[in-house]
């Protein structure tokens, strides 16, 4: 590629990253919510991705991370009257925590039996928070949880959008770090191939344990932006439903990229709310929906683009979206 | 000394529905290499079915329960030959997203059929309960128990005995030796799923009649599945049966003894903990026998 087609792709990519970061300025308040919403499920999808796409693990009990940081930032802003920042970071070290104490015995484990492991888990973090009522606030859950604020700037419309877009881009850049570090050459050798992975002397336990407490992290500080977000955090944050939105999000994008996860989660965020789909036959649509996609392309959106792109002419950056 | 016996009694009652739904997952997991969400959607389809062709249709209840089973079944090869087919050599990721996508179609629109409302499978048994020597049982749960035990017991000389047993058991083993031995594999996993989808609408079909029918009986349902399966190590048979019959019975006990807000969590402390000490599972020395 020539040096003036480099620089205009640069440029072209300046114009698209401001477009993004102070277009919703203009927007209105519901469009607005739903983008702060993908960009937060993006995060969320984004942290199963680790464990999920780079190590690839079917990983369908992350709500486990992101509920207990929707619970700890809740509970430490309504009980305890702390900082939007302290709250969150709260979040996120119960969430890494949690992920330091379980990653070591799920992990024993691979495959469907990992899989269902992780769900069981999540299921009973869910049944704990139902029925500790003092704490949690039983069924019904914590609402009222304030937005918050950061240097004295209220955390409200487009400003928690500018704070949204700037998790996401610290998760993004830590994905795309991990990816082509020594890290994220041993999660891939271990996807494509545990046993030889191995063999050449990578301690895949231990790689694969990293991953899960990275995503656990990043899970965690969803989780507690979601609940300031939407100012309530019920039993439901633990919920099958929320650990597999982050599974779709990422296998429709495509795993193990930096974008895949991004463009899948803001695909299944966006798409229910304007296709203004009939609200009762919404999920059964959905489901149709999945199935037409992993059986038509399994691999995911990002690769199949990509694949298209590499069967057209060459380019030397294959690897990563 | 009483209560503990009939705290016992109620365990096994339950315990053995579960044992049937989970043997259905273990068989569909061992075969195929699939997590089925599905599966508890299929549970709650074999109550469901059950209630309509009772309640509305006005069959006998054991016919319907028969009826139900074999439509499942049905379901559930139509579910292997469009949804699952098509992506057997996919990762385990895809497979279950896939299951997935099949767990939330049906659920759903249960739902919306149902608005969902409980209901009650309208019961063939008399409602005073039996007793013997101070237990005592309503016929219904006691019906339950006989038919699971007696269906785990058909199960087995299924495996062993008939022809589609044995191929069942060699594609269990090894998929390509088994293939290579003349063994038709499509066929065998296209049965495999309809005959653990059929397990577990009997399972279903049992829990309606001891308790209540609702669409979202098959969410409960598949995480006492994969507890089950998980406690007596994946794919083991005879692991997922003493594991089903244990599960109900602690259950039991722990709402009895200690809470019963608490008896649904007893099960994944138990997971966590069958997983730190014997990450076989329980009854797991010999993993990838039959």
């Amino acid at each position: 590629m020539s040096r003036r087609a480099v620089r205009g792709r640069y440029i072209a990519y300046a114009c698209l990253l401001a477009a993004v970061v102070i277009g919703p300025k203009w927007l209105g308040p519901y469009d607005r919510h739903v983008l702060v919403l993908g960009v937060l499920n993006s995060v969320f999808a984004l942290s199963v991705n680790f464990t999920l796409g780079y190590v690839g693990q079917p990983n369908f009990g992350q709500a486990l991370f992101f509920g207990l940081g929707a619970y700890t930032s809740a509970i430490l802003t309504l009980r305890y009257g702390v900082s939007f920042v302290t709250s969150v970071a709260a979040a996120a070290l119960v969430a890494t925590v949690a992920g330091i104490a379980f990653g070591p015995v799920v992990l024993r484990l691979r495959g469907a039996y990992f899989c269902m492991v992780t769900i069981a888990l999540t299921q009973a973090f869910m049944l704990v928070s139902q029925n500790l009522v003092d704490l949690t606030g039983g069924p019904m859950g914590l609402p009222g949880i304030p937005r918050g604020e950061i240097l004295g700037l209220r955390l409200e419309g487009y400003n928690f959008w500018l704070l949204a877009l700037l998790v996401l881009a610290v998760t993004l850049l830590a994905t795309w770090r991990f990816q082509h570090s020594v890290v994220g050459r041993a999660w891939i050798g271990m996807r494509e191939s545990e046993t030889l992975a191995r063999s050449v002397g990578i301690d895949t336990y231990s790689y694969a344990v990293l991953a899960y407490v990275i995503g656990a992290f990043f899970a965690g500080v969803a989780g507690g932006l979601h609940a300031h977000y939407t100012s309530l955090v019920d039993p439901n944050v633990f919920g099958f439903s929320w650990s597999s939105l982050a599974v779709v999000a990422t296998v429709l994008g495509g795993g193990g990229t930096v974008w895949g996860p991004v463009c899948g989660a803001m695909a299944i965020t966006l798409l229910p709310e304007y296709l203004r789909l009939a609200e009762m036959w919404r999920l059964p649509i959905f489901g149709l929906f999945l199935i037409a996609v992993v059986v038509g392309m399994p691999e995911g959106l990002i690769p199949v683009l990509m694949k298209r792109r590499l069967k057209a002419g060459p380019r030397f950056s294959s690897q990563g979206g | 000394m009483e209560q503990l016996a009939q705290q016992l009694a109620n365990g096994i009652v339950i315990g053995g529905i579960y044992a049937l739904a989970a043997l259905g997952l273990t068989l569909i997991y061992g075969i195929m290499d699939i997590v089925n969400i599905a599966h508890g959607e299929l549970f709650m389809l074999g109550a469901l079915i059950t209630y309509y062709l009772t309640e509305n249709l006005g069959l006998s209840f054991f016919v319907a329960v028969v009826l139900s089973i074999g439509m499942v079944a049905l379901l559930g090869a139509l579910i292997e030959r469009l949804a699952l087919r098509p992506i057997r050599t996919a990762p385990i990721v895809v497979t279950t997203l896939a299951t997935l996508g099949v767990s939330l179609i049906l659920q759903n629109v249960c739902l919306i059929m149902t608005s969902g409302v409980p209901r009650f499978i309208p019961s063939p048994f008399p409602e005073t309960p039996l007793s013997f020597g101070g237990i005592s049982l309503a016929p219904a749960r006691l019906f339950a128990a006989a038919v699971a035990l007696v269906c785990i017991l058909g199960v087995h000389l299924f495996l062993h005995r008939t022809k589609m047993g044995n191929a069942m058991r060699a594609a269990f083993q090894d998929k390509d030796a088994s293939w290579l031995a003349g063994i038709n594999v499509g066929a065998t996993y296209m049965f495999s799923y309809a005959f653990g989808a059929a397990l577990a609408a009997l399972g279903g079909a049992l829990m309606g009649v001891v308790a209540y029918v609702d669409p979202m009986m098959g969410a409960k349902g598949l995480m006492k599945c994969f507890v089950v399966v998980t406690i007596g190590g994946m794919g083991n048979f005879m692991g997922a049966i003493f594991s089903g019959l244990l599960l109900g019975v602690i259950e039991a006990l722990a709402a009895g003894y200690v809470s019963s807000l608490y008896k649904d969590v007893i099960g994944f402390v138990m997971v966590v903990l069958v997983l730190l000490f014997l990450p076989q599972g329980l009854f797991g020395r010999r993993e990838r026998r039959a």
